[in-house]
């Protein structure tokens, strides 16, 4: 039977079953994906991440670019650290496809998708930041910089410490 | 992102599987906590799913290799101390914002001491304890003592209720 729900008691819904969802705005990637780390959101107090990827808004360049994540305390500072290992090539994936956080280890690669099709979903979580304390949670690309394309980053989670939650920051 | 306020966040990892309950002790002198025998941090009402369970260090931990391991007493009936994990290795000078986290896979699996800063890996496996219509206590013994006034820590447990009532009290 058809439910009458609302977009916004939809969004709801899914806050509740897959964890709040935050999510930068579209970025292009020479500016995201430059063959060095881009800080995408900050972290207050200490959250538990159900879900991180990167998403084709419009299709990638040819560019051999990988892509990982870490997380990089910032109050108090503690040099960055990986929460993934580096992807395979993100290099022409196409509107839609995504890069997609594992959260098995913090030496596990992110699945690439070739397709609009998410190829296994993410059930593993990981906490990140510290009670009290604040941190980063950076994209480091490397090997080549992308040269054209665009890409948003979405973030699911839930808070772990008393008042954690994320912002984007760009 | 909806425009929730940090209790209405809280609220929704409550509902969450991954999440469940959080209740936390309060921030603590390792003194206290960290003996050599064992000290009550939770009450239990109940059986609930332990989906995680860590130690969280707020600053650095003494030089003293107090090797922590999780215990149940039972209260109610009446159940004499038992191991719910192995010891971890020494936390001596754990570095603030490092965890020591419940692995859950077995009575006898040691805690896992977290590599990096800030960042605490999935328990390998969640772990029920307690029972319908009683209590215990979940409870911490490091054999060696943490000392000193500066090394603090905070316990952290996730769960989720199995039986009619359950619940979970932070006595720290």
């Amino acid at each position: 039977m058809p439910r009458n729900l609302s977009p916004s008691t939809m969004d709801r819904v899914g806050d509740i079953t897959r964890g709040v969802h935050v999510k930068t705005g579209t970025i292009a990637n020479t500016v995201a994906l430059p063959s060095a780390a881009y800080n995408i959101f900050t972290v207050r107090g200490r959250i538990r991440i159900l879900g991180l990827d990167c998403e084709a808004v419009t299709a990638f360049a040819a560019d051999a670019t990988l892509l990982k994540w870490q997380f990089e305390n910032t109050t108090p500072v503690v040099a960055a650290a990986d929460i993934s290992a580096a992807s395979l090539s993100i290099a022409s994936i196409p509107i839609g496809a995504r890069v997609m956080w594992r959260g098995t280890a913090v030496n596990t690669a992110p699945d690439v998708s070739a397709t609009q099709a998410s190829i296994a979903v993410v059930t593993d979580y990981m906490d990140v930041g510290t009670t009290g304390g604040v941190g980063i949670i950076n994209a480091t690309s490397s090997i080549a910089a992308q040269t054209s394309g665009t890409c948003r980053f979405n973030l699911y989670y839930l808070p772990i410490s008393d008042g954690a939650y994320v912002e984007a920051l760009v | 992102m909806g425009s929730y306020s940090p209790s209405t966040i809280a609220e929704v990892g409550e509902l969450n599987p991954k999440r469940g309950i959080v209740c936390r002790t309060g921030t603590f002198v390792n003194s206290a906590v960290f003996l050599t025998t064992a000290v009550n941090i939770f009450k239990v009402t109940g059986r609930i799913r332990i989906v995680s369970l860590d130690i969280e260090a707020i600053t650095d931990f003494s030089a003293h290799a107090s090797v922590p391991r999780w215990q149940i007493e039972g209260l109610t009936p009446v159940v004499a101390l038992f191991n719910i994990s192995a010891a971890s290795g020494a936390l001596t000078s754990l570095a603030a914002g490092k965890f020591v986290t419940f692995a859950g896979t077995a009575l006898n699996t040691a805690l896992v001491i977290g590599a990096a800063v800030g960042i605490m890996v999935k328990p390998a496996n969640v772990m029920d304890v307690g029972w319908d219509g009683g209590s215990c206590y979940l409870a911490l013994d490091s054999d060696v003592a943490q000392v000193g006034a500066t090394a603090t820590a905070v316990i952290t447990l996730c769960y989720l209720p199995q039986s009619d009532g359950a619940g979970v009290d932070a006595l720290v």
